[in-house]
């Protein structure tokens, strides 16, 4: 089952990443285009994850004698 | 059977015991609490009365929910007993306040006992990771308050191990319960992230489970960060005040659990419009760039023209100055004699030579040649 903090958090980690360096005054076009396009492949995926995941509920038996 | 048997004292007194065994195992009595005394911090004495008759129980310290003051009423669950030498007592089983006034006299007294100890310091506060991997969840399967949380968590959020202990949240049994179930999760080899602990609304007697003692000390110790939401938002257990977050209800509980996946996807369109927007504006730069680059090439192009033009007009000034067409118009005469002559000493007397003028020419003979 896939970790979506651990995905959501990475994503959301290179995002962040990705503006930040599209602020670099002397950042380059070619640069810039290609971190653009890696952008919105980040955000598709940031949006699939979220919209993907689903919550595994597992049932842990009490260990005394249990419900009356 | 014959009415009319016939015993030495500790046969009756085993007869009798066999009897209410068999009888009464357990009872449940209600009354008013007096002569409450704990002996040698372990052993607990009292009496429960009504306007008609007293009844006297003894039991330990690790049977009362907290501490007890007379005038209480309790409901005291226990074992009746016809001791050798101390006579009739009800052992204690298990003892709940009973009535809003004996409920909130019970959580009041337990609360300023623990709050001595520091169980509800603000410093021993933990933040709860933000959102989770794993969450403990300590419920009763079959209430409102297990769908309510596990409905808005799964809206919420996704990816999520949820590790839910069913236990019973009111009732005799259910103090130990959920205590054990704290502790078993605290015991996993892979504990979750956070321990939720949670119910619905309800009486103050059924939602008491939460201000007993065992449970508040249980949910304080818990090496697992908890999230403990009881009842409604007007209802504050001791377990919520000993818990690193309290929340207002079980939906409440998964709000502040987890993100609200529904929003974060709404706002990645901002993010697309951020990449958009910075990335246009570094092309408008570069473009600004290469305009910028442009003039100044147009403009260096304008100069080296102008300079060219400037240069050529030199040249033609000087290929005009030097055009012997405009020497012979400024009165000059050009002198060849097969070729042209530049000096007097090329010439020798005799030579015929032609000289031009800007009308036209004559043929001369040298007659005499003079060197300066």
């Amino acid at each position: 089952m896939p970790n979506m903090k651990k995905d959501y958090l990475s994503l959301s980690t290179r995002l962040d990443e990705i503006l930040a360096a599209l602020q670099r005054p002397d950042i380059h076009v070619d640069e810039a285009v290609t971190l653009y396009e890696q952008g919105l492949l980040v955000v598709d995926q940031l949006e699939e994850t979220l919209n993907q995941a689903e919550n595994r509920i597992s049932q842990l038996k009490l260990k005394t004698s249990g419900k009356e | 059977m014959s009415s009319d048997l016939a015993f030495g004292v500790s046969e009756f007194v085993a007869y009798v015991n066999q009897t209410l065994e068999y009888a009464y195992s357990n009872v449940t009595v209600t009354g008013e609490l007096v002569n409450f005394k704990v002996s040698k911090n372990r052993w607990v004495y009292f009496d429960v009365k009504d306007d008609e008759a007293v009844v006297r129980c003894f039991g330990t310290v690790y049977q009362l929910p907290g501490p007890l003051q007379d005038g209480m009423l309790l409901a005291v669950r226990a074992t009746p007993r016809l001791h050798n030498q101390y006579g009739f007592s009800l052992n204690i089983l298990s003892i709940q306040p009973v009535g809003e006034g004996s409920i909130k006299k019970a959580a009041a007294l337990l609360e300023t006992k623990l709050a001595a100890e520091g169980l509800f310091d603000s410093d021993r506060k933990r933040a709860l990771p933000y959102p989770p991997a794993s969450i403990g969840l300590i419920a009763s399967a079959e209430s409102a308050a297990y769908h309510d949380f596990c409905k808005v968590i799964n809206a919420r959020w996704g990816g999520l191990e949820i590790i839910h202990i069913d236990v019973q949240v009111q009732g005799d049994s259910a103090p130990a319960q959920i205590v054990t179930a704290i502790e078993q999760c605290n015991q996993l080899p892979l504990p979750p992230e956070v321990l939720v602990i949670t119910r619905g609304g309800g009486s103050p007697e059924d939602l008491q489970t939460f201000s007993t003692e065992q449970v508040t000390r249980a949910v304080a110790a818990s090496r697992i960060p908890t999230l403990v939401a009881i009842g409604h938002e007007i209802d504050i257990s001791l377990s919520e005040l000993a818990a690193d977050v309290r929340a207002s209800t079980p939906s409440n509980a998964a709000e502040l659990l987890v993100p609200d996946r529904k929003a974060l996807v709404a706002g990645l369109s901002t993010y697309r419009t951020q990449l958009a927007r910075r990335t246009f504006q570094i092309l408008e730069n570069a473009k600004q760039g290469l305009v910028g680059a442009r003039s100044v090439l147009f403009d260096m192009a304008e100069r080296a023209a102008v300079h060219t033009r400037h240069q050529l007009t030199v040249k033609r000034q000087l290929l005009r100055a030097f055009d012997p067409e405009s020497v012979l118009q400024r009165g000059y005469a050009l002198i060849h004699k097969e070729g042209v002559i530049m000096q007097s000493r090329d010439l020798i007397v005799g030579d015929v030579i032609t000289v031009d003028f800007v009308d036209g020419a004559v043929d001369a003979r040298v007659t005499d040649v003079r060197i300066k």
